[in-house]
């Protein structure tokens, strides 16, 4: 059978047996469900047992490259690897792009996936003639080394998706790098890998990605570029990467003091904003496959006591906000140390400010004792933000505890600590909705079935807006960009004409599903410039099955409901989806010599404290999806109308919906939050 | 006059769309591997390399079949798919690793697309150039006319510090 897009293969790994065999991809799978993401959610619903551990043999790891991915198409190297995740316990899928995603293509293969366990460290390499390899040499080694001395052995052709020390030791929000730049694996999917004995995979092949209308494609390739090119700010982009959104990122993710204390801006900006990363530590930059806009960051120390070092990362404001502002190392210079050391171990640095801060409370508060901490402090300084990350990479001393993550330090320290904790299922959340309102950025946090992470929600017109109006034009075009049919539009806003927030929010989801399932770029650089028209254009051209927008939102729709069904079937329903206790205390921000409370507000600035407005905003959110409202998950027929029949037959053998119920109730709240 | 192809490795992102597009262009699908332009890494250098279309073309002295010969048009060395029989001599005799063994078993090398190459279209960040001038020359001369310039002005009223500029190779 010819396949145009897809490669037509997928690639099956048994690590307990051994084996390696590939197997034809059914297209009429890869039909209904498309691309990389909602194949891997199709195979994580059918393979994953319910209730497994996720660091077990049991669990699976689906790795998939979209239809679109290996092609020229600007910012289209994403991979996605579904598995249950250890921090959350979460069905989760994990993005990362750089190399690899084209690559496992390149070698054939739209799909791997990966079961059981090895006896003992492996690595896998999949090219003409895929194996299991042995790789008690790399282990033990940091995911930097263990990259370069692949590379060494089998050139730079090849795609690495490599685990680093954090991983082999277990610990729970460890993550994997793609070829040494791009983070994948936020929840702990590199514990999942570490928990197999898989060090590494490697990918290269000889195949090529054949496109079903090579003329049509060309045009719109070249209407792509140009609009990317043409864009103002796409040199700035090119020379800053995401630190052209520094400024707004202060206010989404530069709370301090464990989410009690706003940062002071200007002082902050001053120590370590754009201008400090451009003049002191930038050296250059690096770019995806086929991307225009290349914002992976190459940053060297110049001078100082780790005068010399280099290294990658694919966003560094992040890594400056959590090294330098929240758990407060000192320079630039000890920034890029601390990065290095997140990367080469593998942490999620969101992940570890979230937990970091978390214990420093719980020491505050005489939960943690002084002699647990072995006499250096978690936070303040280099030398005692480099030793927590060590303690909790090899898991030594109180690094032990926080290794497990946030859950595991609320059942160590007892329940009552949950409160100064700010997960959603267990995952730290990446951003505080308090200083910018409720708009769909922050609200993905608590709605995103993997757990506290704000990407899904993150193509909305309000995401720096900052409470401020939108406009009647730009949300209309919104509306066309994200296929927002009319039908919709009464419901979107309310007897104000304010746009509901929670409402938004599901569009902006179908949205985000849609660009993960064709492996597009989320960044907001590459997102611009594909509205879901040109998406599904795209798509129809690359594989030639016929696809329109209203018919990509609509896939997107059930695809995340297929997501959400393999979380229902892992127990999690409305009551998982809450708000951290913390957002609903008063943010300390100190203006003019003055303390003054910042409190959480909807967007349009009303207060949103009270359990019933909150109560609302998560029934209009599950209205708007049509889901049920008590239960906070998709019904049978919700699940049958969008043509997965099956899968609704299948949650309800298992009793599903019963079990949802019985934890609806035993929560007291039903219904609230 | 003849154009022909420069590289500046200090503007290159390694993003490979060069490898995309040639394989595009001359194979119909995309496949890095039957590229023939080669972007190379390491760390934060990458430069992006095919034939340099040598005035004194090794492989082509070399080919037993004479199956390599220069397009008087774009001043490029083309393997005649014809004559060539696969026997890898060129691919030995290059000194620079740039001709290489395709799908069909014969020698493919670049051919600059007959005068408009897709590895320049397609690079955005201008890292490759189609030019008749090699405008990396023009340029560092004109740095080192700046500095004598500087200078030999200097010379009338001594300055306090002489330093040489930073000399970039590109």
């Amino acid at each position: 059978m010819e396949y145009f897009g897809y490669m037509g293969k997928v690639l099956w790994v048994d690590l307990d047996k051994n084996k390696v065999w590939e197997e034809d991809l059914d297209r009429n799978l890869a039909k209904k469900f498309v691309g990389d993401f909602g194949l891997g959610a199709k195979a994580a619903f059918d393979l994953i047992e319910p209730g497994i551990d996720p660091l077990s043999p049991k669990n699976f790891l689906i790795l998939g490259a979209g239809p679109l991915t290996g092609t020229s198409i600007p910012g289209s190297s994403r991979i996605h690897i579904f598995a249950k995740l250890p921090q959350t316990g979460t069905i989760g899928a994990c993005g990362g792009s750089m190399g690899f995603s084209g690559k496992m293509k390149y070698a054939g293969y739209d799909q791997v996936i990966i079961a059981g366990k090895s006896k003992k460290p492996v690595y896998l390499k999949i090219d003409e003639d895929p194996e299991i390899c042995d790789a008690s040499e790399l282990w033990g080694k940091d995911i930097f080394d263990t990259t370069d001395l692949l590379w060494k052995k089998y050139g730079k052709h090849y795609g690495v998706i490599a685990i680093g020390q954090a991983g082999e030791h277990l610990v729970k929000f460890s993550l994997t790098l793609v070829d040494k730049f791009a983070s994948l694996g936020k929840g702990g999917l590199a514990a999942v890998f570490g928990s197999k004995n898989l060090k590494a995979i490697v990918a290269s092949g000889r195949k090529g990605v054949r496109i079903y209308d090579p003329e049509g494609f060309n045009k719109s390739i070249q209407e792509i570029r140009k609009d990317i090119l043409n864009y103002p700010l796409h040199q700035d982009y090119v020379e800053l990467g995401q630190m052209i959104d520094w400024e707004p990122l202060l206010y989404w993710m530069g709370q301090t003091n464990n989410y009690r204390k706003a940062c002071d801006k200007k002082a902050v900006t001053e120590k370590f904003g754009p201008e400090v990363y451009v003049t002191r530590v930038k050296k250059g930059m690096a770019a995806c496959p086929s991307c225009l806009v290349g914002c992976r960051h190459i940053m060297e120390v110049k001078s100082g006591k780790y005068q010399g070092l280099e290294s990658y990362v694919s966003g560094i404001v992040g890594r400056v906000l959590v090294l330098g502002l929240r758990l407060g190392m000192e320079s630039m210079e000890s920034i890029i140390k601390g990065t290095d050391l997140v990367q080469r171990y593998g942490l999620d640095s969101h992940s570890l400010a979230g937990i970091v801060e978390f214990a420093q409370e719980l020491y505050e508060r005489g939960y943690i004792k002084e002699k647990d901490l072995e006499g250096i402090p978690l936070v303040g300084s280099d030398q005692a933000v480099i030793s927590t990350i060590e303690k909790i990479a090899f898991r030594r001393g109180i690094g032990n505890v926080l290794a497990d993550g946030t859950l595991g330090i609320i059942q160590k320290y007892g329940a009552e600590t949950e409160k100064f904790s700010t997960h959603i299922k267990g995952m730290d959340c990446q951003m505080d909705p308090r200083e910018v309102r409720m708009s769909p950025s922050g609200f993905a946090q608590v709605t995103c079935p993997r757990g506290g992470e704000s990407k899904p929600g993150m193509i909305n017109p309000a995401k720096f807006a900052f409470g401020k109006p939108i406009g009647l034009d730009a949300f209309e075009a919104y509306c066309k960009k994200a296929a927002i049919p009319e039908t919709s539009f009464k419901k979107l806003f309310d007897s104000k004409g304010q746009v509901n927030m929670a409402r938004l929010t599901r569009h902006a989801e179908d949205m985000y599903m849609a660009y993960s399932m064709l492996g597009i770029c989320i960044r907001v650089h590459i997102n611009r410039f594909y509205p879901m028209e040109r998406l599904a254009k795209l798509y129809s051209q690359v594989t030639g099955i016929p696809l329109s927008e209203e018919g990509l939102k609509r896939t997107g729709e059930m695809v995340w409901n297929i997501w959400k069904a393999c979380n229902m079937k892992e127990g999690f329903c409305r009551k998982d989806d809450r708000f951290p206790a913390r957002w609903f205390e008063g943010l300390i921000e100190l203006k003019d010599g003055q303390e003054k409370e910042i409190h959480l507000k909807d967007y349009w600035g009303n207060d949103l404290r009270a359990p019933e407005k909150v109560s609302q905003f998560m029934d209009d959110y599950y209205d708007e999806r049509g889901w049920d409202n008590k239960l906070g998950v998709p019904s049978p027929e919700k699940l049958q109308d969008l043509g997965l029949k099956e899968e609704a037959k299948i949650l309800t053998n298992l009793k599903v919906y019963k079990e949802c119920k019985k934890r609806m109730k035993i929560s007291g709240g039903g219904g609230k939050q | 006059m003849r154009k022909f192809l420069q590289y500046r490795p200090n503007k290159c992102m390694g993003c490979h769309s060069c490898e995309l597009a040639c394989s595009f262009k001359h194979e119909k699908e995309f496949n890095p591997q039957l590229a023939r332009i080669f972007v190379e890494i390491d760390g934060s250098f990458h430069i992006p390399l095919t034939c340099s279309q040598c005035e004194n073309p090794w492989c082509a002295s070399i080919c037993p079949k004479n199956a390599i010969s220069r397009n008087l048009e774009t001043g490029a060395m083309e393997v005649d798919q014809k004559l060539c029989v696969g026997c890898r001599m060129c691919t030995m005799a290059c000194p620079f690793g740039l001709i290489v063994m395709g799908p069909r078993r014969i020698a493919i090398k670049c051919n600059l697309c007959s005068g408009d190459p897709e590895c320049v279209k397609a690079c955005t960040y201008g890292a490759l150039e189609f030019t008749t001038e090699d405008t990396r020359i023009l340029e560092r001369r004109n740095m080192i006319f700046q500095f004598l310039k500087k200078s030999f002005f200097c010379l009338e009223s001594p300055p306090k510090s002489l330093t040489l500029p930073e000399v970039k190779h590109e």
